[in-house]
């Protein structure tokens, strides 16, 4: 089976066991805002969801035991599904003593709570610093301070700036194997320098540079009592960078950090056996996979409250960017330091009552980030905050991406695009989630969109190593809810007709489709149809040629809008256009 | 689901706990059990400086192996700025090597020396009077003390102590910023209007210790942040008058010492900045007001957090069991609350905060 087996051709790199024989798995995402808890067991030959849970994290005050949240949320796992999970002492019963008490397998997300603080060494910011971020990009972590050829300081700057950091980490790279070693000796003397000056507990020294140097950053580490950890080279030749290690270490350190500091979390450690595994790296994962096992262009994007992941499969490439600082709740103010509020304020049907009022809605959603729109007015500036976030974190990925080197354009004929978090995934809104993506993602081509209302898919990432079959079984049981397929014409074009045809060939709408115009044609989730269209300028359509499609709880839209494209700058017309979309999207659901 | 998302206090008694962060390598100066008073001295640590490192062979013009010889200054010795470190020579060609900064010798190796500048001393403070209930080394001390408390929306600035003087008799949305006069000075300043950048302004030409007020404007933080005093607002963002609540235990507590306590922006927001006005007498009576289970329950007072009734108190008078669409198109559980001027409105679950 060729899913099956390249997954598991990943899991021989892997630390992880494998193999396991198949049975049940809880797993829990402990989030800013929301603790979920998800149950998948074996039916019919074949792994399901079975069960859910969802409430409220309580790693902060009044609580602050991550735990409360997470027992609540097994809980309701158990009542829903009438299995015993907790024991008499509150822990998880594991292994499963029978069909209906305890579980096989467990794993845990995390994104709630401090990133990992981190000083960064490495030689030349374009080539050693930027995979060592890449690969600090599978957790959730603060880069205090690079330290880099580029660095003007002195010497005893830079070992002041060390010593004054008090990070969690220091994380060096640099150099390519069996290159030179000068430099990077250079580097690793101020680094060591001022470890022998920092009183204990000092923070551990991850390596992933030049392997020449393992022994002498091993002799050195010995002497002054550092705790080191060695990763393969992240940059081991000029054109080629290695992450898979570097970022396994990094995991571990994550999960031994977390553990320290997130009371209840060494609990759930103790029922893991393995890694707390950060979200970001779960969801990335399962990006990864689905785009290996597909062959397709995939983007995901998982918009948190505090931190934002986009992960992509691009021409067989996988991608990850992760804004630690930038999200929809916790730290949707952080949006207003990139983004002029004006910004914001281009995606209001409403003329703004004072200039305040933008960023009063986005500092108010920072402090109190559970909240959810109440009215008309707030949803639009949800929205409109959903849409700079996203925007802000797809184009500075395109840089990081390398997408396109030669206009810094972002790739965008994506085949599917997965969303993730609360206000992407609303399954009561999921036009205004479409409405966004069609803005500024602006893919073109025919895209499905997939939405993760219950958040399975940081597990699914979690799982993949340990019991790949349950990834496959759940990805082809159409675990995320299909919003729809987006169908965007690159070029503005002549109008037109589409028509929808059974599988049978038998018409089963026809619609005109507008020049510059979005447009929605129902098709319910789970049924699949074909697609004519009487117009030219879509990427993978050729006209009057059927074309597969799939629906969704949108089913089908239609954006003739051209890519790239603008607002109107007529503040009235702006209004009129935004209006209209949000009337063609906000029609009731397909059920 | 009622499980409520928020939970703060605004409440005459209440037991209160706070976690005090402690820097790493820190010092405690106190132990469970123990009683401290406000603004006591719980850790203590020290950091260097600056260093400096001077290549003593290069400067004398030696081989760096005989530095070792021409030291007059060894490893773990003081120093002071300017005073000889290396002496090469005899009577006539002396050459000498004074210390660049004044500190203390760590390390004289292949011909240099490293010097650590002054260690400056870092305190950490009580920030309410209370007891010891835990100290976890390198991370936190844990405090507990009795006393009125009132959490509010934002706040920025340092933990500060003072005598509260409330300016205003009723919520309001006018601000008058000339009503300051010498009996100001060094007070906690609370009004029941939206904050502007006048009263600001004035409150800083008075020489304030630090400004409660209703709400203001996001645009107003940057001038927020530059005042030498704290700034709170207690509803959040925006054009808001104060609740009657939490203006009236304000008032109550007039011309009493307070602590106000913005919290750290970079401490994962786990805590609302907060008002503390300490309650000796009563150090072992407060109940515990934590809202069991996170349940809410019909009678709970509640402070609504988005628009259309942002920064309102009211009180439940139902708990529907079923999800409602709201005006947006979405579903939610929620409450049926009724508001301070009689209205009663469904509010989801997910835009209350619980009372104590």
């Amino acid at each position: 089976m060729t899913l099956l087996s390249s997954l598991f051709e990943e899991e021989a790199a892997s630390s992880e066991p494998v193999g396991l024989p198949p049975g049940s798995i809880l797993a829990v995402d402990l989030g800013s805002i929301h603790t979920r808890a998800i149950l998948l067991d074996i039916a019919e030959g074949r792994y399901r969801l079975v069960g859910r849970g969802i409430t409220p994290t309580t790693v902060g005050e009044p609580c602050n035991d991550a735990l409360e949240g997470i027992y609540a949320a097994i809980r309701q796992v158990s009542e829903a599904t009438g299995r015993t999970l907790l024991d008499e002492n509150g822990d998880l019963i594991i292994p499963e003593e029978s069909t209906f008490v305890g579980v096989n397998r467990f794993v845990a997300t995390v994104s709630a709570g401090q990133p990992v603080s981190a000083f960064l060494i490495g030689l030349v910011p374009d080539i050693s610093l930027e995979s060592g971020r890449h690969a600090a990009d599978s957790i959730y972590i603060k880069i205090r301070d690079i330290l880099s050829l580029t660095d003007k300081r002195t010497v005893e700057e830079q070992m002041d700036a060390l010593l004054e950091a008090d990070v969690d980490l220091i994380f060096a790279v640099g150099g390519t194997d069996g290159g030179a070693e000068e430099l990077m000796h250079r580097s690793l003397d101020t680094v060591f320098l001022a470890y022998s000056l920092m009183p204990t507990p000092r923070p551990p020294l991850l390596y992933a540079g030049n392997q020449d140097l393992n022994e002498y950053i091993d002799q050195q580490a010995d002497e002054i009592g550092i705790q080191l950890i060695c990763a393969p080279n992240v940059r081991p030749g000029l054109d080629w960078e290695n992450l898979d290690g570097a970022q396994d270490k990094l995991v571990s350190i994550y999960h031994q950090r977390k553990s320290q500091n997130t009371p209840g979390l060494d609990t759930v450690g103790s029922w893991i056996g393995g890694d707390i595994i950060p979200t970001t790296h779960g969801f990335s994962r399962l990006v990864h996979l689905m785009g290996k096992l597909t062959g397709q262009n995939i983007l995901g994007i998982d918009l948190g409250s505090t931190v934002t992941t986009l992960a992509a499969v691009i021409k067989g490439q996988a991608y990850t960017s992760v804004f630690a600082d930038l999200g929809i709740g916790h730290s949707a103010a952080k949006i207003l330091e990139h983004t002029p509020a004006e910004m914001l304020a281009r995606w209001l049907s409403f003329s703004p009552t004072d200039p305040d009022e933008v960023p009063n809605y986005v500092w108010n959603k920072s402090i109190y980030p559970h909240t959810i729109p109440g009215d008309q007015r707030s949803l639009e500036l949800e929205y409109a905050l959903t849409r700079e976030v996203i925007r802000f974190a797809f184009s500075s990925s395109a840089e990081a991406w390398h997408n396109n080197a030669a206009t810094g354009a972002m790739f965008s004929a994506f085949d599917t695009i997965l969303l993730g978090g609360a206000t992407l995934t609303n399954t009561h809104l999921p036009g205004w989630s479409m409405l966004a993506i069609a803005d500024v993602v602006q893919p073109t081509g025919i895209t499905r969109v997939l939405a993760d209302p219950h958040g399975v898919a940081p597990a699914l990432g979690a799982i993949a190593p340990i019991q790949p079959e349950a990834l496959v079984h759940l990805l082809e049981s159409r675990t995320f809810t299909s919003l729809g397929t987006l169908i965007a014409a690159s070029m503005r074009g002549k109008s037109g007709f589409a028509t929808i045809k059974d599988k049978m060939g038998n018409e089963a709408q026809g619609e005109i489709i507008h020049n510059g115009s979005l447009m929605v044609v129902p098709l319910p989730e789970q049924q699949e149809s074909y697609l004519t269209l009487q117009r030219a300028g879509i990427e993978g359509v050729r006209r009057n040629r059927p074309i597969p499609v799939s629906g969704g709880l949108m089913g089908i839209v239609i954006d003739t809008r051209g890519r790239p494209w603008r607002l109107p700058s007529n503040d009235e017309q702006r209004r009129k256009a935004l209006r209209q979309w949000q009337q063609v999207v906000a029609q009731e659901v397909v059920s | 689901m009622s499980t409520v998302y928020a939970q703060s206090r605004a409440t005459s008694v209440a037991s209160i706990r706070r976690i005090q962060k402690i820097p790493r390598r820190s010092i405690p100066r106190v132990l469970v059990g123990q009683t401290v008073k406000a603004t006591e001295i719980l850790a203590v640590t020290e950091v260097v400086s600056k260093h400096r490192v001077v290549n003593v062979a290069e400067r004398l013009g030696i081989n760096p192996r005989k530095v070792e010889a021409s030291l007059v200054k060894r490893e773990g010795e003081l120093v002071e700025q300017g005073e000889p470190i290396a002496v090469r020579g005899g009577f006539l060609r002396k050459r000498r090597v004074g210390a660049p900064i004044s500190g203390r010798i760590v390390r004289v190796e292949s011909g240099q020396m490293l010097i650590e500048g002054e260690r400056i001393t870092i305190e950490v403070k009580a920030p309410v009077p209370g007891r010891i209930v835990d100290i976890v080394q390198d991370e936190y001390i844990l405090l507990e003390t009795t006393g009125a408390q009132i959490q509010i929306a934002w706040g920025h600035g340092e933990l500060t102590w003072g005598t509260l003087k409330v300016l205003d008799e009723e919520p309001s949305m006018k601000t008058d910023s000339e009503r300051f006069n010498i009996d100001h000075r060094g007070a906690i300043v609370a009004i029941g209007s939206p904050l502007t950048p006048e009263f600001l302004k004035s409150a800083a030409d008075i020489r304030v210790k630090g400004v409660i007020a209703s709400s203001m404007n996001a645009s107003l933080i940057p001038l927020a942040k530059e005042m030498e005093f704290p700034v709170g607002i207690t509803q959040g963002f925006g054009q808001l008058a104060m609740s009657e609540r939490i203006l009236s235990l304000l008032k109550n507590y007039n011309g009493r010492e307070i602590a106000i306590d913005m919290g750290d922006s970079a401490d994962w927001r786990k805590r609302r900045p907060e008002i503390i006005i300490p309650l000796t007498s009563l150090q072992q009576s407060a109940p515990d007001d934590r809202l069991a289970g996170g349940k809410l329950r019909i009678g709970y007072h509640v402070r609504i957090l988005q628009l259309p009734h942002l920064g309102e108190i009211g009180i439940i008078m139902e708990l529907p069991a079923e999800e409602r669409r709201l005006e947006t198109g979405l579903w939610a559980a929620g409450a049926l609350v009724e508001l301070g001027s009689g209205e009663k409105d469904f509010i989801p679950v997910a835009n209350l905060e619980y009372l104590g």
